[in-house]
């Protein structure tokens, strides 16, 4: 029965340990609930294990949930035990979606072995290293992963920090998509210009090939070295301390140089320098881009060349045009003197021969001396209009407003003797006024009615009409009709050259001359002259003349 | 002195035919008697400032008309004509020019070189005989040059 006192014994140390335990534990429950105690540490079979408890570590929690990065928990076998909110809105999923699954179960496929790799790591010690996790809509997460060991007591084996790298990823895309097109523009660049870059000083500080390729230098030899190993000479000091003014002012340079490669061989670049500044406004490169330009020079030069050929050649043709001229000026004025003077004598013998012994020769000798006569006066005339066709040619044209009307009237009054009696009907219709010279355009209405009264001399209702047909504001068309004789169009095109005649001499006398007068008289006023006709018809002769008013734009 | 204007025409004309048909003319109209017929400028010179072969000539004896023609060898009309107008002795004495010419420039030059008339020889020989019997009247008959100034001491 002595195992029963000791039993007895054995359960009232119990009770009371409990009784202990019990105050004990109440003690803690009261510490804890008062927050006196924010920690428990337990001894276990496994050891100790330190329980935290939720006041205490408040402050953390609520550092966690607000903190921008994904903050996870994970077990010792890469479940994850805990997330924050920020890890759930990464992964664009919710925390019950979460909580308790693999974290490899977030990882993209490709990338299952760098996050091993990262986990074992983080068991001995920590590791970090980005990975791209998969979200709930399926879009890839980069995240940079920052791996590190909890303390062995602790429920959690690992702690894990992610940042979001989408951003910086994104920005480190836009950086290599810029330093490509960077690229690509400097490739396109280089197959297209010559390009250098020089330090302040002008020490060349990087060549493309095509610097090299043209200067026939070799990138070794230009680097280090300024321009002056290119330069020709040609240009001048100035033009060289301008260039260097402008880019040291930090202004952009624009010109055409003219280079000597290393063979002696000239060539010309079309350059644009541009001084560049670095982050304290210092001037630290310049960006000299040229363009071959040597071809374009020749061409220029050619061109040059041929103008100055093309200014030379105009240049003798005028002088040998003035001297033509002046040599036509001295034969015509040798012909005025010196042709008429014979001819005066042979007029003047004859007459006084045909006076003095008169009623001395027979019939037929009285004829021959008449056309002896006869002729020396048509010489007469002929050599006098010539001379006055050729005097047209050199003579100034005084321009001037022109009543067409009166000058009209005025020539009809004059030739009114030349109608020897023959009745003649002048219709002169109102004409408007020109701009020209008054006393040619007078000689082109004393030609013009002169041949209308002379071919109409055989009609018994001659008629001639003066009018004016049609107009387009800048010039106006005259015409001078008749009911004459006319001509066979088909002449019609020799009528207005010098002593050309479609009539004979015994029918209608004439030299030639006038219409060829009238032509040159308004081809000087920049007008035409046409002329219709049908034998025996009649004719009309057109002109075209400026209209009064002076150019448009002046008043 | 006493035969002042014993010399009443000067003709200066190089061409034979014309000279003679002017002579005829002047001589139709009973105008040639005192004529004198000079055939070019140097000879024309000499006359009129009696010098050269005609050194002995009396100053003051001057034509009362110059008919000069304007194409003459060695001293052309022009020249003859500045020479009379631009000297003080022979400057009253009226000059016509008769030329074939109808050149602008030889009428301008020969008016402004102070020329008296100025005529075109046409061919029609009744023209011509008219024109220079009208100018040789009207010079000669007509019109009274003033006496000449004094002879230079």
């Amino acid at each position: 029965m002595n195992t029963l006192a000791e039993t007895h014994q054995l359960l009232t140390e119990e009770v009371a340990d409990l009784r202990i335990r019990l105050a004990e534990a109440t003690d803690v429950l009261r510490g804890i609930r008062s927050g006196d105690v924010d920690a428990v540490l337990v001894h276990g079979p496994h050891g100790d294990q330190l329980f935290t408890l939720k006041g205490a570590d408040d402050p953390y929690r609520v550092l966690i949930e607000e903190m921008n990065q994904g903050a996870v928990t994970l077990a010792a076998d890469g479940s994850i035990l805990y997330c924050n909110r920020r890890f759930a809105d990464l992964l664009k999923t919710p925390l019950e979606g979460i909580v308790g699954l693999a974290f490899d179960a977030f990882v993209a496929p490709s990338e299952q072995a760098v996050f091993a790799a990262l986990l074992a790591a983080a068991r001995t010690g920590g590791s970090a290293g980005e990975i791209t996790l998969r979200a709930g809509d399926g879009s890839a997460v980069p995240l940079q992963l920052a791996l590190g060991p909890l303390p062995a007591d602790s429920a959690a084996a690992i702690c894990l920090v992610a940042t979001d790298i989408s951003e910086s990823k994104r920005a480190e895309e836009r950086i290599a998509g810029a330093l490509r097109e960077l690229k690509d523009v400097k490739a396109a660049l280089d197959q297209h210009a010559i390009v250098a870059t020089t330090d302040p000083q002008g020490k060349i500080t990087y060549v493309n090939d095509k610097f090299c390729s043209i200067s026939k230098y070799s990138r070794d030899e230009l680097l280090g070295q300024d321009h002056r190993i290119i330069n020709s000479g040609y240009h001048s000091k100035d033009f060289m301390r301008n260039l260097w003014k402008t880019i040291a002012q930090g202004h952009v340079w624009k010109g055409e140089i003219r280079n000597r490669a290393k063979d002696g061989t000239i060539y010309w670049v079309e350059a644009t320098i541009v001084p560049f500044r670095n982050t304290e406004e210092k001037l630290y490169q310049y960006v000299t881009i040229r363009t071959d330009i040597t071809e374009r020079k020749r061409a220029e030069e050619e061109i040059r060349n041929l103008n100055l050929g093309l200014e030379e050649r105009v240049a003798k043709r005028t002088s040998e045009l003035e001297a033509a001229n002046q040599e036509l000026e001295a034969f015509s004025y040798s012909v005025s003197h010196d042709l008429r003077a014979p001819l005066r004598s042979m007029a003047g013998f004859a007459q006084l021969l045909a006076k003095a012994y008169q009623g001395k020769f027979d019939q037929k000798g009285d004829r021959w001396l008449a056309i002896i006569q006869t002729e020396t006066q048509r010489m007469g005339r002929l050599i006098d209009e010539l001379l006055n066709f050729s005097r047209l040619g050199r003579q100034q044209m005084k321009s001037s407003p022109v009543d067409m009307a009166a000058l009209a009237q005025t020539v009809i009054q004059e030739l009114t003797p030349q109608q020897n009696g023959h009745t003649l009907k002048f219709d002169l219709q109102s004409l408007p006024s020109a701009r020209g010279d008054q006393a040619l355009l007078h000689q082109v209405f004393v030609n013009l009615l002169s041949n209308a009264i002379k071919f109409t001399r055989d009609r018994e209702a001659a008629s001639v009409e003066v009018g004016v047909r049609g107009g387009d504001g800048a010039e106006n068309t005259y015409y001078v009709k008749d009911n004459g004789v006319g001509f066979d169009p088909q002449y019609a095109h020799k009528l207005f050259g010098v002593f050309q005649r479609l009539h004979h001499e015994d029918e209608f006398e004439g030299t030639g001359v006038g219409l060829a007068l009238v032509q040159r008289i308004i081809h000087r006023h920049g007008g035409r002259v046409w002329a219709e006709s049908e034998l025996d018809h009649g004719a009309t002769f057109y002109f075209t003349l400026p209209t009064e008013k002076p150019e448009k734009g002046n008043p | 002195m006493t035969s002042a204007h014993e010399t009443e025409n000067l003709l200066v004309e190089d061409n034979p035919r014309d000279a003679e048909l002017a002579l005829i003319s002047l001589n139709q109209r009973r105008l040639a008697n005192k004529v004198v017929h000079l055939r070019d400028g140097e000879q024309a010179l000499a006359f009129l400032f009696c010098t050269g072969a005609y050194a002995g000539r009396d100053p003051n004896s001057q034509p009362k008309v110059v008919l000069l023609d304007l194409k003459l060898p060695k001293v052309d009309g022009l020249e003859v004509l500045r020479a009379i107008k631009a000297n003080p002795r022979t400057k009253q004495i009226p000059v016509v020019v008769m030329t074939s010419s109808q050149e602008q420039r030889d009428v301008v030059d020969s008016y402004q070189l102070g020329v008296n008339s100025y005529i075109v020889k046409p061919v029609d020989f009744d023209n011509f005989s008219a024109a220079v019997a009208e100018l040789g009247c009207y010079w000669l008959l007509l019109n009274k040059i003033p006496p000449a100034p004094a002879s230079t001491p």
